[in-house]
């Protein structure tokens, strides 16, 4: 069922560092996330495990001195041009298997640690510095960039589909700026936390409305826009569009102001939507309103979403599957049902234990132990073990890797990797 | 209120065409309502009307090619009805000065010098400061680092000392004086622009106007400007009456306006030595000079709750 829907984002190996003078902080470390058309996909974790910076990687708007340094971002990409584009990626990492060690050495040294996006020399390594790296078993981005885009010289010219293919042309990251700035707001739209701030106060509803309307869809017309403007604010549900239309931010109510952010967020309408935690500014009713009006819009104008969010029950209400965060890597990726009734990554048991049940008092609530490991210091292994009870040997030396258990349930666990069927609870 | 209330329903007919019309309108009906921005545009508007309408006023000629000895330091002939003796003195609102001149004709004709001086000297300042200021606080980084470090370099020097060695080094005249203010005056404009950008930067709205993919540009001027005028404004108001001040000292030192051109400073520094035997002299242009600096930063600080859009609705 899975593979038939038609992937709108395909984040692949997604890693986003930031270089700081104490060292380099890996907020996210090896990304895999899919979002298919049509579909809302929650992110949840706790604070700091990098679902913001999720969402800002996907807009290219990483804070300095963040940067991301490996990985692909496609979005849109044809279905004809993405199987050409995993055959030559296939064929790349086939070519770099082969190679001898030391070639290898030279290649990672050479081309990977870059960021894909802006076309930077990296820093020259020694030949000392060379002989120290351990190349990984896989091909990593930078290097199976450099392959692809050999390969792309040798094609014909008439061939576009294979240089499109080849040159990633649809992966975000690859994309200059100003292609990337026409893809903000009206391909990927974002929606804030805080409405009351992410709204500029000096300027009425309708001036905001209009500008990113004009800016993206070029309509200059008064009378066109200010009727393009009543028919958003309507769609969120504004009860007085005209009058709403002539006020200021600090004249709504804060729902009120989330629904215009949404709106904002809506008006060229978007393929892909990312909320970014779009309900924890507000009150608990006027958040299952927000949750609902997001839901109905999303299926009526057929685009899909990523929520963002550190609640639980935000996502069961909303999202089609749920992505679990933890240290900047997603460690479960399930449908929604599935995973509330059967997590199978430790961490995912752990959190759904920890949310309290209605109706229910416990002397004490559970909680996870530990605290969120340091992302300044690499590590080999899971980056849960520490405060993980089903802690193994092989936990903290490798690294597990992604397996999907059932049909479109990944999780990242060495639990899992054995083969065997572990209780998790 | 009759008035008022047709010229709300004519803005109102306006305001439905929206957009900046809307702002501006809107601006318009709470600046009336600002007692401060009215008593302020009121003294501003008179001082440009008398200085602009100068030539065609029945005043005495205020630069006369011949001086009469008789007509010098004549009391105001109104100064008789508080006992004071104005025997000789003659038709003269403000006396005459030392040389026998009119001050009240010299008070209008330096109007249009100081305030032209001003308005200009401080509009170009606005210019450069706001323009160095945003692009510094808001790109940061090394642009910060040399823009701040050149206002910082103008900022050490005391707005007077810079303006009297460029205003020397240029030569007296009057466009040479706006352009020595400028070059001095800037700095101010811009440290406080960099200041403003720099927090204002940081809010979310910006940053949600860039993942709505707006231009650095466009994010400067239609985001980050708009939340900072309101401090600039002010501080240009205050300006306006500092390069008042600067001018008349400039003019006071030789090195501004050339002595038969009125300039309110002048007149001022000329009538100190008569104090007391002709107070009036220097008493006028005060006045004047008063009212008006009065009037400017009255306007500033009325604008800056009419641009303020939390004070919509608000009555004063």
């Amino acid at each position: 069922m899975m593979s038939e829907r038609k992937p709108l984002l395909e984040i692949r190996g997604l890693r986003t560092q930031f270089f700081l003078h104490e060292g380099v902080v890996t907020a996210l470390d090896g990304i895999d996330l899919t979002v298919y058309e049509k579909e809302s996909v929650g992110v949840v974790g706790e604070t700091g495990c990098g679902k913001s910076m999720t969402a800002f990687s996907v807009l290219r708007l990483v804070p300095n001195p963040g940067k991301i340094t490996a990985g692909n971002i496609f979005f849109m990409e044809p279905t004809e041009v993405r199987q050409r584009r995993m055959q030559l990626e296939a064929e790349a990492q086939e070519w770099y298997r082969r190679k001898p060690l030391a070639e290898k050495k030279k290649l990672i040294a050479l081309y990977d640690f870059r960021d894909p996006g802006i076309r930077k020399k990296a820093k020259k390594m020694t030949v000392a510095q060379t002989e120290k790296v351990v190349p990984p078993a896989e091909a990593p981005t930078g290097v199976v960039r450099n392959y692809l885009v050999g390969k792309a010289k040798t094609m014909p010219s008439t061939d576009k589909l294979g240089r499109d293919a080849a040159l990633w042309t649809s992966d975000l990251l690859t994309k200059t700026i100003d292609e990337m700035r026409s893809v903000r707001g009206r391909s990927v739209s974002m929606i804030f936390q805080d409405p009351a701030t992410a709204l500029d106060p000096v300027f009425t509803v309708r001036y905001q409305l209009g500008e990113v309307i004009s800016l993206h869809q070029n309509i200059y017309d008064r009378a066109a826009l200010d009727k393009k403007i009543e028919q958003i604010l309507q769609l969120v549900r504004i009860a007085a569009p005209k009058n709403v239309m002539k006020q200021y931010p600090h004249e709504l109510s804060g729902g009120m102001k989330q629904r215009v952010m949404i709106a904002i967020a809506l008006s060229c309408s978007p393929s892909l939507l990312i909320a970014d935690e779009p309900t924890t500014a507000l009150d608990v009713t006027i958040q299952a309103q927000i949750l609902n009006l997001l839901r109905d819009l999303i299926r009526t104008t057929g685009s899909s979403m990523m929520l963002i969010t550190h609640n639980l029950g935000v996502v069961a209400e909303v999202c089609d599957r749920i992505c679990v965060m933890y240290a900047g890597r997603i460690v479960e990726d399930a449908e929604t049902f599935e995973l509330f009734a059967r997590p199978k990554h430790p961490y995912t048991a752990g959190l759904l234990m920890a949310f309290p049940k209605l109706g229910e008092r416990k002397p004490e609530l559970s909680v996870i132990r530990g605290t969120v490991p340091n992302l300044m210091k690499p590590f080999p292994g899971c980056p849960f073990v520490e405060r993980c009870d089903k802690a193994m040997e092989v936990c903290r030396k490798e690294r597990p890797s992604r397996v999907e258990i059932s049909p479109g349930h990944f999780v990242s666990c060495h639990l899992w990797t054995g083969g065997e069927n572990p209780n998790v609870r | 209120m009759r008035l008022r209330k047709s010229l709300n329903d004519r803005l109102l007919g306006w305001k439905m065409a929206g957009g900046i019309r809307e702002t501006i309108a809107g601006m318009v009906e709470r600046g009336s309502r600002n007692m401060m921005v009215v008593i302020g545009l009121s003294i501003m508007i008179v001082m440009v009307a008398l200085a602009l309408l100068a030539p065609f006023l029945p005043m005495a000629d205020p630069t006369p090619s011949e001086l009469h000895p008789e007509d010098q330091t004549l009391p105001p002939h109104w100064w008789g009805w508080f006992g004071y003796n104005v025997s000789k003195g003659d038709g003269h609102l403000f006396g005459t000065d030392e040389l026998g001149r009119d001050v009240f004709s010299r008070v209008i004709w330096g109007a249009r010098v100081s305030l032209t001086v001003a308005t200009l000297a401080v509009f170009f300042s606005l210019v450069i400061g706001v323009m160095l200021g945003l692009t510094a606080g808001y790109f940061g980084g090394y642009v910060d680092y040399i823009i701040a470090g050149t206002i910082d370099l103008f900022w050490t020097f005391p707005a007077f000392l810079l303006a009297l060695a460029f205003a020397a080094a240029l030569g007296p005249s009057l466009t040479n004086v706006i352009l020595a203010i400028s070059i001095s005056y800037w700095a101010g404009f811009a440290r406080l622009m960099r200041g403003q950008a720099l927090t204002v930067r940081e809010r979310l709205f910006v940053e949600a106007s860039r993942a709505l993919g707006a231009k650095n540009i466009r994010i400067m001027f239609t985001h980050v400007l708009p939340n900072c005028l309101a401090p600039l404004i002010v501080w240009a108001s205050i300006g306006v009456a500092d390069a008042i001040t600067i001018e008349s000292s400039l003019s006071f030192l030789g090195v501004g306006t050339q002595p038969p051109t009125p300039s309110w400073g002048y007149m001022l520094f000329r009538g100190i030595p008569y104090l007391e035997e002709a107070p009036w002299v220097a008493t006028f242009p005060g006045i004047v000079l008063l009212i008006t600096i009065l009037g400017f930063n009255l306007l500033g600080d009325g604008l800056r709750d009419v641009l303020d859009p939390r004070m919509k609705g608000m009555r004063r």
